[in-house]
């Protein structure tokens, strides 16, 4: 029952993030084709036929630079709603006097926001593909078939970091805060050492994203940021897991 | 059951519903046969513990007053013409306490206090 | 003899110097309606929050239906049996009532639909409203509701009459006396409607800065417990390890005595004071007496073996 609640809960983000990314999905998806005709709108799918392969190539490209941060902000607007932010709006009384293990309620809000995440991303790539794909009449359309999976990958760390925010913070607000705060001291820092170290590091996770948007989606197996996914993979059981551990002793 | 509590009389609750039963069967309100609420429910509309209710029904039953039957329930006992002697004595006694102690503590004396007894009790006339 | 439904040993709870809870001792059998009384803040709520694992005790232990609310595993079993109230009745805002019964029932194998509803109904509850959109009264409603619908072994309530009206309140009782007490559950119910309480409860535990003043049946607490006022020059000091509580006012003095308050007088008498009344106390006056005090009132449970710290001179 506390699944549904989490749905319950977020539904008003979720349906808000997913209006957001799908509808300037489809707007892009469609360019090509609108055109002004009389002093009116008019759609022109030979737009897409002439040169199908470019085409498809030049709007997934466009459908991506609209949707890239999907996974990041759905993220933290949907895992500031973790257990540790019901400390502050007082239903914890409520939910940890329920007979299931701390634990368990961490992880299944985890769940739900991933499978919210996965949705709000694979709907409009998806939905952008078919359209491609129908007026180009090629399917061939890699970037968007993997843009979601890709953009779940590098969002995932950053549900583990508002979720540990949150339990840290023991609120919704202050782990949003608190997120942001990291972010933007990481982005920051990384930016610093490039001159005075001369350090460019690599993006901490967020390698894939970055990866899709320079284009490269079926280049050897060794240009991928193979370092990144591992460190996004590792950020997204570790932040969770300190979560869990500190909401495990907690006292409220 | 048209049963009144007065929670700060003093009086232990479960003295004054075994009061107010025998009080009721004397006076012929509660009928020989008659059945006495459960203790659930009667503790439920009188808003009390049951175990209060229970401690009464047990001490009307010792007294006569009442019966159980093995199936469950209580219900008034027959032929007895109102309360037992010993239920009278032991009414009376917290009377009877209270005019002892406030006696003494007036200082009047054994007789002065006994004459008093009398002097009321004549008031009252009627039966010897 | 059966195991008790509530235990604590010694427990304590400290929240940096301040001490909220200090050496607790309870024992509550199952079946028992435990008053727990107390002036805000004197920590009734901290010892409740201890026995459902929302706080850790910094000293000493607590056992609910014998098992450990401390250790998480043990705390799961007792949460499955004991049904909570908490003090601040925060539900989740964007929930109607009908959405919390369902939610709570997935919990709950005993959850009886029946019951709920006809609760509801009896408590007046606009299950289709959203909690954020509920009166304060009609919010605490809810937490009743969902509380006492889990049919629990052992109900544990904070308050769950503040904030409700007369006929509100009343209603409670009646279903706590009907579906709850009769069927032989246990209730630790922490209350300032001492009215209420003095009804329904069969024991009552007054607690004043983290400390149990007094703990007594009620049945005792009328049958035996006596306030006496005495005037005199000079009363003399009186050891007795029954007078509960002593108040000066001139040269009066109130005492509260656990038993033999006769006796008591006499001694009194015996040493020149004048008895004023030996007058029965009821629920309300004896807590007045117990924490409104000008002089420190003995410690620990009346008629158990109390420590007087009081002189009586």
């Amino acid at each position: 029952m506390y699944a549904w609640k989490c749905w319950r809960e977020t539904r008003a983000s979720f349906i808000f993030l997913l209006i957001l990314s799908t509808v300037p999905a489809l707007l892009v998806t469609l360019s090509p084709g609108l055109k002004e005709q009389n002093g009116w709108w008019h759609f022109d799918s030979s737009e897409y036929l002439r040169n199908p392969g470019p085409t498809s190539q030049l709007v997934s490209i466009m459908v991506l630079s609209v949707l890239w941060p999907s996974g990041f902000l759905s993220a933290v607007f949907l895992g500031a709603t973790a257990p540790g932010s019901e400390i502050e709006s007082g239903t914890i009384e409520y939910l940890w006097t329920r007979p299931r293990w701390r634990t368990s309620l961490t992880w299944t809000h985890w769940s739900v926001c991933l499978a919210e995440m996965v949705t709000v991303a694979v709907v409009p790539t998806y939905l952008a593909a078919a359209i491609l794909g129908t007026l180009t009449r090629t399917w061939n359309l890699p970037l968007l078939m993997i843009a979601p999976w890709m953009m779940v990958i590098v969002g995932v760390p950053m549900l583990g970091l508002t979720t540990l925010m949150t339990a840290l913070r023991r609120s919704a607000k202050g782990g949003l805060i608190y997120t942001a705060g990291i972010v933007s001291v990481y982005l920051i820092v990384r930016q610093l050492v490039t001159v005075p170290l001369h350090l460019n590091l690599p993006p901490l996770f967020a390698g894939p994203v970055i990866w899709l948007m320079n284009n490269k989606p079926f280049v050897p197996l060794s240009a991928f940021p193979w370092g990144s996914l591992v460190r996004a993979v590792l950020l997204a059981a570790a932040l969770p897991l300190a979560a869990q551990y500190l909401l495990k002793r907690a006292e409220v | 059951m048209l049963l009144h509590l007065n929670p700060s009389s003093g009086v232990p609750v479960y003295l004054q519903l075994e009061a107010q039963v025998k009080q009721a069967v004397a006076a012929g309100a509660l009928r020989t046969g008659e059945a006495l609420p459960s203790t659930r429910r009667l503790a439920a509309e009188l808003r009390i513990n049951p175990n209060t209710v229970a401690r009464a029904y047990q001490d009307l039953e010792r007294d006569g007053v009442t019966r159980s039957v093995p199936g469950g329930g209580t219900f008034v006992a027959d032929g007895l013409p109102g309360l037992l002697k010993s239920e009278k004595v032991k009414r009376l006694r917290p009377h009877a306490r209270q005019l002892a102690v406030e006696g003494r503590q007036l200082r009047l004396t054994r007789e002065e206090t006994l004459k008093l007894l009398e002097e009321e009790l004549d008031k009252l006339g009627g039966q010897p | 003899m059966s195991e008790a439904a509530i235990f604590t040993e010694g427990l304590s709870k400290s929240f940096g110097a301040q001490a909220a809870v200090a050496e607790l001792n309870l024992k509550i059998q199952p079946g028992a309606v435990y008053g727990f009384l107390g002036r805000n803040g004197a920590g009734k709520t901290t010892t409740m929050r201890m026995l459902l694992g929302l706080v850790r005790p910094t000293k000493g232990s607590a056992r609910v239906l014998g098992l450990d609310p401390a250790k998480e595993a043990e705390l799961m079993c007792i949460l499955e049996r004991v049904a909570f109230v908490p003090q601040r009745k925060q539900l989740y805002g964007w929930a109607t009532p009908a959405e919390m019964v369902r939610m709570n029932k997935g919990f709950f194998p005993r959850w009886s639909d029946d019951g709920a509803a006809q609760l509801a109904q009896r408590l007046e509850i606009p299950m289709k409203t959203e909690f954020k959109k509920l009166s304060i009264g009609n919010q605490s409603k809810v937490a009743l509701l969902l509380a006492l619908a889990q049919e629990a072994e052992v109900l544990i309530l904070d308050e769950p009459t503040a904030g409700l009206d007369p006929v509100m309140v009343d209603e409670i009782l009646r279903t706590l006396i009907e579906d709850h007490v009769s069927q032989g559950r246990t209730i630790f119910v922490s209350s300032h409607h001492l009215g209420e309480v003095e009804q329904i409860c069969d024991w009552v535990g007054i607690l004043e800065n983290g400390r149990l003043l007094l703990e007594s049946r009620l049945e005792e607490i009328r049958q035996e417990f006596r306030l006496v006022i005495a005037s005199g020059e000079g009363l003399p000091a009186v050891s007795s390890t029954n007078v509960v509580s002593a108040t000066t006012d001139g040269r009066f003095r109130r005492y509260v005595v656990s038993r033999e308050a006769e006796r008591f007088a006499a001694e009194l008498r015996g040493q020149g004071s004048t008895i004023l009344e030996i007058s029965p106390l009821g629920l309300r006056e004896l807590f007045l007496h117990l924490v409104q005090k000008e002089e420190p009132c003995t410690l620990g449970n009346a008629g158990a073996k109390p420590a007087p710290v009081s002189s009586f001179s």
